[in-house]
């Protein structure tokens, strides 16, 4: 009799347990665009979505810093840096002329 | 010689193991001379015997593989170092050849095999297998099918006798060591770069790695993919239990019991805890529907 109530109280925790989380995660869905679980899902193991990171380059004399950032807002991801090393994203300087 | 004749023999030669150092074999399985009967198919030039040319073909099938199956497992390969790496690799394919058009499971038998092969990781076995078992797990989390978790209709239908899955993608693990810090410093180390030079760039930055060394501590894991990112979760032993109990296709009702079926837990504390179990692997949606 005894371990026919236990197994019945856990068997009704199982129950409320799915209710609530389905009820969690449908809301979430609704309200905030999964946002809520995604806390919960865990540590991230590998992400997929990441942006690749730019390689570091000191463009100087280089023509290949296009659309690799660095510069000013006028030269910044394009050719126009050939040569001048304006767009350098490796810490270099920009030569004494 | 037919076409069939030379497609059959050339494939039987080009997929012929390698021997330790990378180079194709001067004997074939009957004890006769490949020079000699590649001879009989493949015409030399002027700088490279027919052995020598059909040795390239050789060599680029084996590499490809070992290739495939190296990328699958950066942290492996990190903790063993390359060369004892590639040489595990190596007699892995010999024993597991490629059966499948599809090289993403060439590397699914490498964990259990592993663990018969203690020759080549040493001491570091267990964590060796274990790297090797959530590495393989990523995969799995990574590229299994997602159904549609319960909803309220399903909910609606439960009965102490209905029979829940999991999430095909949903993978879990009990291990003997806290391996995700090896894979994590691993992955953490790894460049973003475009997919045809990852394998060249992946091997130079696993030598480089400084390996956490975890202790040896019984560790329960779920990998799982979540908005397309794979994560992985800690979880205790009576989640383990109930979620494997869950994937053996136990009803409910034996369920809640194989979650504490050894603990000295208070009934209360036990409803609790089963409770949380479920509201966070249902929030999470990774029960679904019985397929069957």
């Amino acid at each position: 009799m005894k371990s026919t109530t236990v197994h019945n109280l856990a068997l009704a925790a199982a129950f409320a347990g799915l209710l609530g989380g389905t009820s969690a995660r449908l809301n979430a869905q609704t309200t905030a665009q999964n946002s809520a679980p995604s806390a919960n899902a865990g540590l991230i193991l590998v992400a997929q979505n990441q942006a690749p990171a730019l390689p570091k380059h000191s463009c100087k004399g280089k023509n290949d810093c296009k659309g690799q950032g660095g510069g000013d807002a006028k030269h910044a991801g394009k050719n126009s840096c050939k040569g001048k090393g304006a767009c350098a994203t490796d810490g270099s300087k920009t030569p004494k002329v | 010689m037919t076409l069939l004749e030379f497609q059959r023999r050339m494939a039987e030669d080009v997929s012929r193991p390698l021997t330790a150092g990378f180079m194709m074999q001067e004997v074939g399985p009957d004890g006769s001379s490949v020079a000699e009967s590649v001879a009989n198919y493949v015409k030399p030039n002027g700088r490279l015997s027919s052995f020598e040319r059909l040795e390239i073909y050789n060599r680029q099938y084996w590499f490809r593989l070992i290739a495939a199956v190296s990328e699958d497992f950066p942290a492996l390969n990190a903790m063993l170092g390359p060369k004892r790496f590639d040489e595990l690799i190596l007699n892995y394919l010999e024993e597991n050849p490629s059966t499948s058009f599809n090289l993403r499971d060439l590397g699914a038998q490498l964990p259990s095999w592993l663990e018969d092969h203690p020759e080549f990781t040493g001491a570091h076995l267990d964590l060796a297998v274990d790297v090797a078992r959530l590495e393989w797990a990523y995969i799995e989390a990574f590229d299994r099918a997602a159904m549609p978790p319960l909803d309220e209709t399903d909910l609606a239908a439960l009965q102490p006798t209905s029979v829940l899955a999991l999430q095909p993608h949903l993978q879990l693990l009990a291990l003997r060591y806290a391996a995700e810090k090896v894979v994590l410093a691993v992955h953490k180390n790894k460049p973003d770069v475009d997919i045809v030079s990852s394998a060249v760039i992946e091997r130079k930055t696993s030598r480089q790695v400084r390996l956490p060394k975890p202790r040896r501590s019984l560790t329960y894991l779920v990998v799982h993919r979540y908005q397309n990112s794979v994560y992985y979760r800690r979880i205790d032993r009576g989640a383990f239990l109930l979620l494997s109990a869950i994937r053996e296709g136990k009803p409910l009702a034996i369920v809640v019991d194989k979650a504490f079926c050894q603990s000295g837990l208070l009934p209360s504390a036990r409803a609790k805890k089963i409770r949380q179990y479920f509201v966070h692997a249902a929030e999470l949606g990774w029960l679904i529907a019985n397929p069957a």
